[in-house]
């Protein structure tokens, strides 16, 4: 008998939820975007939302295999800060496959803000990696990451360049951008 | 884009697509290679392994390494699946031509190897790990002069300050093998990101007589009074000049040097690469590169005869979506006994470690004249030839027979294209 009176209970407390009190969170919710959402949810762990086309480029990012063939052919390579780019591969390696990587990528890449475009590291990859697609790609988010107060962000020149990450959700305070 | 003015067309630009490619010029055949980009071949250690030709305490002893003379006819009999049976006797016993005829092109190119000899004991090279071990072949750079052993001394370079080049496992692994091998310390020349070198960057510098005076004056220094023999160095000899770099050590520290074999970022894999495109550019081959690569259809307009060397995962032969496929012409793939398809790959993959893994043999199926056959065992197509890593039913690494398989297959499918004429 007890146990019968306790499954009913525990029955109606479901059914409440179910009927009343989900509808209305959905109702409140409805107030707010389903991107604004998913940003306030994922986005400290700083992950974007991806359309469909982003996410099949992904795949291509992904078939790295840190075999090292684009870097011999990156004239540029020479002459950059190699404590801030080790290599391009170290790019495709360290950044291709996470998205959370991304605003770490942005040091590395300003090593890069002189490359001519000649795309030799592709030709040059027999994985077919699309490295400077690859590359725009990173900053496009980090960009983003950046404008949703989640990127990394340069301290003062006065620190030496330290880096920091926000640590809090300023989401609420700084209101969310709007990613293009 | 592709020219169909060529009677042969070879697709893919690794060992196998240039010997192709090469044999059938030989042949006074007008030949057009279309790559993709570098390969396997662009990444490999330097070796040409023809066959397991027995491995360290037991290479250095010369009873053995005699022991070991039908080293390719034991690959034979103890694999069925390998190309080397597929290709018949007839096709195994032209092996020595085939190996002749790369190395002296590559020679001629500026790399020089070891020189084959299919009856021979082979030469000793070491890898990065100190493991030696017997090849039938090898760049020049890399074999282990074999001397007496009592009056051996082995110095082995080990440079501090750079981030890769320590050879700390080169050094512990030559000691297991020889008595008196010893330590040479060198600090990485100090300079600004030296220490991020990679391999390619080192050999370009060491190319170059005025680049490699810093090195080299500390290299003299660090050998004074060690009465050294042979001076063991890491893979970073030079990518255009290596036999002139490597006399230049030899020169400068009084021994006979050696480099390993290549690792992660293979400078020799590198400087393969670029010897093969010297060589395929001095015999008159049309060289095409496409990054998007040729599909069937693309071929379907080219009336010669045409050689499938496009290699495997790497290289871009093979590729396993939702299933295991063969990129170009979709052939049926197979491990040299069953059908693969689209099993998982826990099938695929065994944990019993190396030479267990179906996957690894993956590839497609060739009747004795080098055809790719279709799932009912019949040739594909007229006029169609493969060759390398592509022909599955060996491991290359378990097996220790790829450039072998490249070589063999690659000399005798060229050969084939070349003899072809449309019925
Ligand atoms: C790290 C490493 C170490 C190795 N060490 C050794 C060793 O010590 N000893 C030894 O004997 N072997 C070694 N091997 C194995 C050996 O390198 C390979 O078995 C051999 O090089 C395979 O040559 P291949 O020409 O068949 O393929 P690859 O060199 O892979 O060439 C394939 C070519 O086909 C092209 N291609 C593919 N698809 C297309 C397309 N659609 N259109 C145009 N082109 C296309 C690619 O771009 C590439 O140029 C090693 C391999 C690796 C990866
Ligand atoms: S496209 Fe840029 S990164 Fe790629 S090889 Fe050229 S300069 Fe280097
Ligand atoms: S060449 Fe391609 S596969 Fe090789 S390291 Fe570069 S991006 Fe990765």
């Amino acid at each position: 008998m007890k146990q019968l009176i306790r499954r009913f209970r525990a029955l109606a407390l479901l059914g409440i939820q179910a009927l009343i009190l989900q509808p209305i969170k959905r109702l409140r919710n409805l107030k707010v975007s389903g991107e604004a959402r998913f940003l306030e949810a994922y986005t400290p762990d700083r992950l974007l939302p991806l359309t469909v086309e982003e996410r099949r480029r992904r795949d291509r990012f992904n078939a790295c295999i840190n075999c090292g063939l684009c870097d011999v052919s990156c004239d540029l390579l020479a002459s950059v800060r190699r404590s801030r780019l080790p290599s391009l591969s170290s790019v495709a390696v360290g950044y291709g496959r996470s998205m959370t990587e991304y605003p770490f990528a942005r040091l590395s890449l300003e090593e890069l803000s002189s490359c001519d475009d000649c795309l030799r590291c592709e030709a040059a990859c027999p994985r077919g990696v699309p490295l400077k697609e690859m590359i725009d790609d990173l900053l496009a988010h980090a960009t983003r990451l950046d404008k949703a107060g989640f990127g990394m962000k340069r301290l003062s020149a006065g620190s030496g360049g330290a880096l920091e990450l926000p640590e809090k959700r300023p989401l609420a305070a700084a209101g969310m951008e709007k990613s293009e | 884009m592709m020219t169909t003015s060529s009677d042969v067309l070879v697709v893919g630009g690794g060992m196998a697509g240039a010997v192709a490619a090469l044999a059938a010029a030989t042949r006074g055949r007008s030949v057009t290679l279309l790559r993709k980009a570098p390969g396997a071949t662009a990444l490999a250690s330097g070796a040409i392994d023809l066959a397991p030709m027995g491995e360290q305490r037991h290479v250095t002893s010369v009873a053995v390494a005699s022991a070991t003379a039908g080293w390719l006819e034991a690959v034979a009999s103890r694999s069925p699946s390998h190309p080397y049976c597929a290709v018949g006797p007839r096709g195994l016993a032209l092996i020595g031509d085939a190996a002749d005829m790369i190395l002296g092109r590559l020679a001629d190119a500026g790399l020089p190897h070891a020189p084959f000899d299919a009856k021979g004991r082979g030469h000793l090279v070491v890898d990065l790990t100190g493991k030696v071990r017997r090849v039938a072949s090898a760049q020049a750079s890399q074999k282990l002069e074999e001397t007496e052993p009592g009056k051996r001394r082995i110095g082995v370079v080990r440079f501090r300050r750079h981030l890769s080049l320590d050879t700390g496992l080169t050094l512990a692994g030559l000691r297991a093998v020889f008595a008196n091998v010893v330590p040479v310390e060198v600090d990485w020349p100090d300079e600004a990101d030296g220490a991020f070198l990679l391999p390619v960057e080192i050999g370009r510098r060491l190319d170059d007589p005025r680049g490699r005076s810093a090195l080299f004056k500390l290299l003299r220094t660090a050998v004074a009074g060690k009465r050294l023999t042979h001076l063991v160095l890491p893979p970073i000899a030079g990518l255009e000049h290596v036999s002139e770099v490597m006399r230049a050590v030899s020169d400068v520290t009084g021994t006979k040097a050696v480099e390993t074999l290549g690792g992660e970022a293979s400078l020799p894999g590198h400087r393969l690469d670029r010897a093969l495109s010297r060589a395929l550019e001095a015999a008159g081959v049309r060289l095409e590169t496409n990054a998007h690569g040729a599909s069937d259809g693309k071929l379907k307009r080219f009336p010669g005869a045409i050689v499938l060397a496009s290699g495997r995962f790497i290289g871009g032969g093979l590729e396993r979506r939702d299933r295991l496929r063969e990129t170009i012409f979709d052939l049926p793939v197979d491990d040299g006994a069953r059908p693969i398809k689209d099993e998982p790959l826990d099938v695929l993959t065994s944990r019993r470690g190396l030479g267990a893994h179906r996957v690894f043999r993956a590839g497609i199926r060739i009747d004795e004249n080098l055809r790719p056959l279709d799932v009912g065992g019949k040739p594909f197509r007229e006029g169609l030839f493969a060759a390398g890593s592509v022909i599955g039913g060996h491991d290359p690494q378990a097996d220790f027979s790829g450039m072998g398989v490249a070589i063999l297959t690659g000399y005798l499918a060229g050969l084939r294209a070349a003899e072809w004429k449309r019925s």
